[in-house]
């Protein structure tokens, strides 16, 4: 494949916190690409730079983190030399993002239907907005009654659903996944996995998939980055990674994921 | 789980309001005076509409200090005027002061307090300083100045009350936009593209509103007290019957046995007071979603 497949290029970025002594690299020349209609996945223990990471491809780290370099190439335009209005207008629109916990990411005060109308509200005009919340959470799964709900009255799926049904509103490029099933239930981090990898086929959608989980990347990414403590130690395609790993890092994350069944010799 | 029908946080508050006998009592209160207020307003349009003077001002000093009974229910006042409609007319005074102080504090405590929170910085640094500049200052030489700069009356009382009271609410505000702005729904907002303003106002407001219905509830009866004593002290309300005027009118008289006006007055001021302050500690529990129950 050419690099022009590439809706994300991120070139030697860096994030830092600090300075001085206290200079931490939380991000340390990272170099990723996404293909379109692809799914990727930044695995990392907490603390490896995956969610910075993720959050600086709109430049939403925190406010005391500094781009040290590189860029943050989307479809072309420099992420990182964008005016805040240019950003704006992509987040949402072009790159979406779900968070970790779907219980603290809907605001409490208001109903399903405002908030992921809220969502279209910014970035299109002239659609009839009633409809289209129907015909989102139709596509995610949740039945239509749910629009009139606040998000104490739904569980933690039904929330990340909603969250989906939110960042999938204006039809974006690139959906940034940052642990999106870490605070659920198994089964139910079972159900939004299928429906992620529904939507990545069915709508053409390119995932970022940040995650600790080795068990999520096979089942969903077609290529892995594993970060630790702010590089990347190790990039592949996933099969080869899962069944070849050549940083010892990967080897200790992949071991780390929990089994039913006991370890044969063999396999340790 | 799920329920077909939405119940807001506001309709969840009512319910839990609406188990507290006490709270209920005096929300009833509360309405009571309110609706005195209004009352007394359209009496008050009226004689000025006719361009006459009202009742409650016309001295009749052959009535002077009639004790209650059944022409005059609280009895009248050292110039014979009726004590009931002036102090109805006290209640009208009151509001007004409770209201518009309110109308000018909370504004500018919530926008400050608001862009403080939110923009840390500068920003913060600027707003923190002046809030404490403004609380450093003894609070009712504060609106004594304001009051004598303005002139006497009530746009002094005003001023002088709604200038100096967003101190508390500012800081209380900062605070929680502080506590809401790390928290994942603001993050949520901003991944959508959302500018400062409408994250500020329309996402993380209505999350702190409480803290904004309770602190009214807390500062009316607040502004209506200090309003009392400006006027007590003689640089409040001038011609108009405040309970001020009327309580430092019955001080004359009270240790001659006139009891009637200053002990209505007072009682007037004490239930509304206390109303207030009561339905304002359980508007705070009823609202905070913590206490869910």
């Amino acid at each position: 494949m050419t690099s022009n497949d590439n809706i994300l290029a991120v070139e030697d970025l860096g994030v830092h916190f600090g300075s001085g002594d206290g200079l931490v690299k939380a991000v340390d020349e990272v170099s990723f690409t996404v293909r379109r209609g692809e799914t990727v996945a930044l695995v990392g223990e907490s603390g490896s730079g995956k969610s910075i990471s993720a959050l600086s491809l709109t430049k939403l780290a925190p406010r005391a983190a500094r781009y040290a370099g590189g860029r943050i190439l989307f479809e072309g335009r420099d992420m990182l030399a964008l005016s805040d209005a240019e950003l704006r207008r992509i987040r949402g629109s072009r790159i979406s993002y779900i968070f970790q916990e779907p219980m603290a990411s809907l605001n409490p005060v208001f109903t399903i239907q405002w908030q992921i109308e809220e969502a279209i509200r910014l970035h299109q005009r002239g659609v009839d907005r009633k409809r289209e919340v129907a015909r989102l959470l139709g596509l995610v799964h949740l039945p239509e009654r749910l629009a009139r709900a606040y998000p104490h009255e739904m569980s933690g799926g039904q929330l990340q659903r909603c969250m989906i049904a939110m960042a999938l509103a204006c039809s974006p490029d690139l959906l940034v996944a940052d642990e999106p099933t870490t605070a659920l239930d198994v089964t139910v981090q079972r159900e939004i996995l299928n429906l992620l990898a529904e939507l990545g086929r069915n709508v053409g959608l390119s995932i970022l998939m940040i995650t600790h989980n080795f068990g999520i990347v096979a089942d969903l990414a077609d290529r892995v980055y594993v970060m630790q403590k702010g590089r990347i130690v190790e990039e592949g395609e996933t099969r080869q990674v899962l069944y070849d790993p050549r940083a010892e890092y990967t080897r200790q994350l992949m071991a780390a994921v929990p089994r039913l069944h006991p370890r044969t010799e063999e396999e340790q | 789980m799920e329920t077909e029908k939405g119940q807001s946080l506001w309709g969840d508050a009512w319910r839990r309001l609406k188990k507290n006998r006490l709270a209920m009592a005096c929300l009833g209160m509360v309405v009571f005076f309110t609706l005195l207020a209004l009352y007394g307003e359209g009496v008050h349009q009226y004689w000025k509409w006719k361009d006459a003077t009202p009742p409650f001002q016309l001295a009749d000093l052959g009535k002077a200090y009639t004790a209650p009974g059944l022409h005059h229910w609280m009895g009248t006042d050292g110039l014979g005027r009726d004590v009931m409609s002036r102090l109805v007319q006290g209640a009208r005074i009151a509001y007004k002061v409770g209201i518009v102080t309110s109308l000018i504090a909370i504004p500018i405590g919530v926008f400050f307090g608001c862009i403080a929170g939110y923009f840390g910085g500068r920003t913060d640094d600027f707003v923190v300083w002046l809030y404490s500049t403004f609380a450093s200052m003894p609070g009712l030489l504060f609106i004594l100045a304001i009051a004598m700069l303005v002139g006497k009356g009530l746009l002094g009382i005003y001023l002088g009350i709604g200038l100096t009271t967003w101190v508390g609410l500012c800081r209380l505000v900062r605070g929680e936009v502080i506590k809401h702005k790390e928290q994942t729904y603001v993050q949520a907002a901003k991944a959508l593209g959302l500018g400062p303003a409408r994250i500020i106002f329309l996402h993380i407001l209505p999350n702190i509103m409480h803290v904004v219905i309770v602190t009214f509830t807390l500062r009316f009866p607040a502004a209506v007290g200090t309003e009392v004593f400006m006027s007590f002290l003689g640089i409040g309300v001038q011609d108009e019957p405040s309970w001020g005027l009327m309580i430092n009118n019955a001080r004359m008289r009270l240790w001659q046995g006139m009891w009637w006006e200053m002990t209505f007055v007072t009682l007037a001021v004490f239930l509304l007071v206390l109303a207030f302050n009561l339905l304002g500690d359980a508007l705070r529990d009823a609202l905070d979603p913590r206490l869910n129950d």
